[in-house]
């Protein structure tokens, strides 16, 4: 081996098992890609979850019935490793609609700098809200809803226990809410946020989930969603 | 174009440059796939199917609307502190009424000392207020008081209807269930005498809005600070349906320690 390695030029100097790699590569990728597709064409039914540090999304518009918002604990791990447990505001739709759809995230890559990880989807009509998903948990750290903002409909109740707000029909504590005191929601027949930019932990749809125009991209700097206009 | 050469064992040899892209572009992919791969929730899971207010759901508050809706919701204890703050330097010098006109109410009616249990078993003395088509014009915040280490803040920057009239037109009543230490801020005049004035708080508990009728006046404030236990939307008549009776345009929500 080492002769071999001797006889080469410096800089070819090292080695890789190359078929084994690409063997590896080809099945991995090819699952991912399955994966994309999948969605791509429209439909994934099972369950999705993003969870990562914070990220930043916007959406032209976010509709849905049976919605709460609730405060719940997370727990939340840091860069150094270490877990700690953070209050969010869990928001839940039983089913949504969404125009337009821009999720990022920036991370730092050693040598290389800061680049965004985005995920975008829609059809770039406005007046559609193309986007279709179920039992849709998104945790929130912030968020701004501008225009005519937040919007409840029906009967609007505010001070319930997290654990007792209804997103699906015949769950109890569908958002999975602690059940001891100090934790309180906004619970809603039905929610309207229009223009919507902010901050999210941790995303969980369980499906089915339509995602026309998906597209993931990795770019370099830091480009997240709140420097784009919201998505269409 | 790869420019490779081929080991005795096998194996391809790239330049070392090469190789180091790679590895980089390797490590890239690795950490956009770890990154959104699907992994388990970080929530704080709860068995399904556990009752959620107490042993056997007993801890359920029973509560009737003003319409006579009734509800037996898990209150969490957190207060929502629904905040207006008035501009007292701004009165006007007939009466000190109100210059600035912040909320406004077409209705109110008050109940008495009502004992609402909480999600903990304790109970609450609390006041039922309602309010006939409440819309604010600036500056309310609504944010909780006493949550399990958060403050949860939402804060519209224009016109909010917290009730007012549904999208559709269906006169919307808010019944909020508060302390009586709870603070209203408006101008009221009886026989053109001013009996609150924009100079003056009053307090929930105060005698002249202890009726359970309507005062059907329009009333327009100035300022307020609302404890609520418990907040919700109905139609005059009853539940309501196909209405947006929350609106908060152009409004924040953060969440803080």
């Amino acid at each position: 081996m080492s002769g071999h390695a001797a006889a080469l030029p410096e800089s070819f100097v090292g080695g890789t098992r190359w078929r084994r790699s690409v063997a590896a590569a080809v099945l991995g990728l090819g699952v991912l890609a399955a994966g994309v597709v999948a969605v791509s064409q429209d439909v994934l039914a099972a369950t999705v979850v993003y969870q990562g540090g914070t990220a930043e999304f916007s959406t032209g518009r976010i509709s849905g019935q049976d919605v709460a918002f609730a405060m719940v604990p997370v727990t939340r791990t840091d860069p150094d490793g270490g877990a700690r447990t953070t209050p969010v505001l869990r928001a839940g739709f039983a089913t949504a609609r969404m125009d337009g759809l821009c999720l990022s995230q920036v991370e730092q890559l050693p040598g290389i700098g800061p680049v965004t990880i985005r995920v975008e989807a829609g059809d770039g009509d406005p007046a559609t809200q193309e986007i279709t998903a179920a039992d849709v948990q998104i945790d929130l750290l912030s968020f701004r809803g501008s225009g005519s903002g937040i919007n409840l409909d029906g009967v609007v109740q505010i001070g319930l226990a997290s654990s007792d707000v209804t997103t699906r029909p015949g769950a109890a504590n569908p958002l999975g809410a602690p059940t001891e005191p100090g934790w309180t929601a906004i619970d809603a027949s039905a929610g309207d946020i229009v223009e919507v930019r902010g901050l999210l932990a941790d995303t969980t749809i369980g499906g089915p989930l339509t995602l026309p125009g998906l597209r993931i991209t990795l770019v370099p700097g830091e480009n997240g969603c709140s420097g784009t206009p919201v998505a269409g | 174009m790869l420019t490779t050469t081929r080991r005795g064992d096998g194996g391809l040899v790239l330049p070392a440059d090469r190789q180091r892209r790679v590895v980089v572009l390797a490590l890239t992919m690795l950490l956009v796939v770890a990154t959104w791969w699907p992994t388990s929730s970080g929530a704080v899971d709860v068995p399904p199917g556990l009752a959620t207010c107490g042993p056997g759901d007993a801890n359920r508050a029973d509560l009737t609307t003003r319409a006579g809706v009734q509800l037996r919701p898990c209150l969490s204890g957190v207060t929502l502190r629904i905040s207006i703050p008035p501009a007292s330097s701004r009165c006007g010098i007939f009466g000190r009424t109100c210059w600035d006109k912040k909320w406004s109410i077409t209705g109110v009616s008050r109940s008495g000392l009502q004992t609402v249990r909480l999600q903990d078993g304790t109970t609450q003395q609390l006041y039922r207020l309602t309010f006939r088509e409440f819309a604010v014009t600036q500056d309310v915040t609504l944010q909780t008081v006493g949550g399990n280490g958060y403050t949860l803040t939402l804060a519209p920057d224009a016109d909010a209807v917290l009730g007012g009239q549904g999208s559709a037109g269906t006169t919307v009543v808010t019944d909020m269930w508060v302390t009586g230490e709870s603070l209203l801020r408006f101008e009221f005049s009886l026989l053109l005498l001013p009996v609150f004035t924009c100079e003056s708080d009053t307090r929930v508990d105060n005698g002249i809005l202890g009726t359970t009728d309507w005062i059907p006046l329009s009333v327009r404030g100035c300022g307020m600070s609302l404890d609520a236990r418990y907040v919700v939307t109905t139609a005059e008549t009853g539940p309501i349906q196909g209405q947006y009776s929350v609106r908060l345009p152009d409004t924040d929500v953060t969440v803080g320690p």
